[in-house]
């Protein structure tokens, strides 16, 4: 148990400052107010898992407005659900293999032994030819659904060479070795292809996958050329999986700067996407109740105390801190600084000349 | 326009990089639009500089020359930079900057030339070196590579929309000389620049239908 008992908490609850898959968990993440944002993503969610209907959803937002967090959330409650399957990446940053990164990206998540382990679970349901036949009717290539099912084999060397064939391509020899006839190489075959493992996730009725992209805002350092690919990409996969699946684009952005996204996005996907769901900064009601949720979730004993803040502090705090930078990332990175600083000076509780202390260091963001 | 009554623009090294980033534009670059309808000026020092960092579809050093505007380095350009800038550093820092201004000025005060154009995307050193003595004279306007998109779109048949959102998404990614500290101001800089752009191009569309 940490220092922080003292003060009636578990653990330190701002502490998700930037969200981190290795510090996260379904147990200590809070979703604390933004009430209607969480039922927009319920609802989705419902959609998805109960009916089966395709999502392609945009989280767009100013940055520290909780688009991993939510993210994380989501991933870390599905994380249980052996029917859902998830998939959290960034945009890679490397323009010019940026669809080659994408696929990879998404590879390396899922992982070479899970998609291997889920075609051997597959081929005790249904023959090969069948498998193979599914999958070719999803992606329309029999070369990339034939390549897909060698992950499935279980020789060492066949391994390795599919391995080769999936990140740096293979020679003819080798290619023949497979009985492929050709590498992966455009953009729609990097897309057939992911869809192609993205449809060994949701063969059964009750099978769902999410994939995550966060980040996309990256798009903007993209030159026009590869930011195409990009959108060319996700946009055949939109097309080829029309069932099953949710994509989730996380996009920091400025309220004013909305009408960029359609630029930074293409227009054939921004077409595709069906929800706009937008994170706002909180107004001061909010910032108050999300702190308290945060604060209440993570106390050890259960009491009205706000403890080491009180009713006054975090009032004085949320007036101080500018209306647009009032986000969770911003809240999480002062309460969390106030309570380490509490903690250095051995305080009782966090007082107005703490906070001044505090401020003298920081006034910048404030 | 005749070519007398075209712009005259004195154009940095950077912008002259940006502009000759890519050939797509339907098989020509910035550069290749622009000189269509524009005069390309720009110093001896500048040549230097694009020689330096030269792109892939730059014209030829033999067809740079053409657009240099020769002054004298003793007589014209320290005269001009003895009085300019506050600091004389015989030229050792933002050379190119400084001797383009030069240039500008003398091409209107020697050589009356008008319709003058300041084109620079080293936009530290226009918050910096050249803050006070750039905006001194109203004699010339001081654009950026994504105003010559703009002005392109406005006044070259063959611009099209697609090109110009195209050639703004690509100068944008390349824009060298704009360093904040961290990634996500470095990522807001850039979304604020295409959608301050974008919006410009929105407006001209309004008003001129290709």
């Amino acid at each position: 148990m940490s220092d922080l008992i003292k003060y009636n908490l578990r653990k330190n609850p701002f502490a998700h400052i930037t969200p981190n898959f290795s510090f996260s968990n379904k147990r200590n993440m809070v979703w604390a107010d933004m009430a209607k944002l969480k039922d927009k993503f319920e609802r989705i969610f419902k959609r998805l898992i109960s009916r089966g209907e395709e999502q392609v959803v945009l989280n767009w937002g100013t940055w520290g407005g909780g688009k991993t967090f939510c993210a994380l959330y989501y991933y870390n409650e599905h994380l249980e659900n052996e029917n859902i399957e998830s998939i959290y990446i960034r945009l890679p940053k490397e323009g010019k293999t940026i669809d080659f990164n994408l696929q990879k990206e998404i590879f390396d998540f899922i992982s070479f032994n899970k998609i291997k382990s889920k075609i051997q679970e597959l081929k005790t349901l249904m023959a090969e030819d069948e498998l193979l036949k599914y999958l070719t009717n999803i992606i329309k290539s029999e070369e990339y659904a034939k390549a897909i099912l060698l992950i499935g084999n279980n020789s060492k060397a066949t391994d390795d060479l599919i391995k080769h064939y999936m990140f740096n391509g293979l020679n003819k020899s080798e290619l023949k070795k497979l009985d492929l006839a050709r590498n992966i190489e455009s953009v729609n075959e990097r897309a057939k292809f992911i869809a192609g493992i993205f449809s060994l996730f949701t063969y059964k009725d009750e099978d769902r996958l999410v994939l995550w992209i966060d980040e996309m805002e990256d798009l903007v350092h993209l030159n026009s050329k590869d930011s195409t690919k990009v959108s060319m990409f996700l946009r055949d996969l939109i097309d080829l999986l029309n069932r099953s699946v949710a994509i989730f684009f996380n996009f920091s952005l400025a309220e004013n700067q909305r009408s960029t996204l359609e630029y930074l996005l293409g227009e054939a996907l921004s077409r595709r996407i069906q929800n706009y769901i937008q994170f706002d900064s909180f107004d001061k009601e909010n910032a108050f109740i999300y702190i308290s949720e945060l604060i209440k979730a993570n106390r050890i004993k259960t009491n009205k105390s706000l403890s080491p803040f009180d009713k006054n502090i975090i009032g004085k705090i949320i007036e101080d801190i500018q209306p647009e930078k009032l986000t969770p990332g911003e809240v999480n990175k002062v309460f969390s600084e106030l309570l380490n600083l509490a903690l250095d000076e051995d305080a009782d509780n966090i007082s107005i000349d703490l906070y001044n202390q505090y401020l003298s260091n920081v006034s910048a963001f404030l | 326009m005749s070519k007398y009554n075209r712009y005259n623009c004195v154009v940095d090294a950077s912008s002259y990089i940006n502009l000759t980033l890519f050939n797509d534009y339907a098989g020509k670059t910035i550069l290749d639009f622009f000189s269509e309808k524009a005069n390309i000026h720009f110093s001896r020092c500048v040549k230097q500089e694009i020689n330096r960092h030269r792109t892939k579809f730059m014209p030829t050093p033999l067809q740079q020359e053409k657009s240099v505007y020769n002054i004298q380095y003793y007589k014209t350009h320290k005269k001009y930079e003895l009085k300019l800038f506050d600091e004389y550093d015989e030229g050792k820092k933002n050379r190119g900057e400084k001797w383009n201004l030069a240039v500008t000025l003398d091409m209107f005060l020697s050589k009356g030339y008008k319709n003058l154009v300041y084109v620079i995307d080293d936009f530290n050193a226009v918050r910096g070196v050249l803050k006070t003595s750039l905006y001194s004279f109203p004699l010339y306007q001081i654009w950026s590579s994504f105003d010559v998109i703009v002005y392109l779109l406005i006044d070259h048949k063959n611009f099209t929309r697609d090109l110009a959102i195209n050639a703004l998404k690509d100068i944008n990614a390349n824009l060298a000389n704009d360093d904040p500290k961290t990634k996500r101001e470095k990522t807001e800089r850039r979304i604020t620049n295409l959608n301050n752009y974008i919006k410009k191009i929105e407006r001209v569309q309004k008003l001129i239908v290709k």
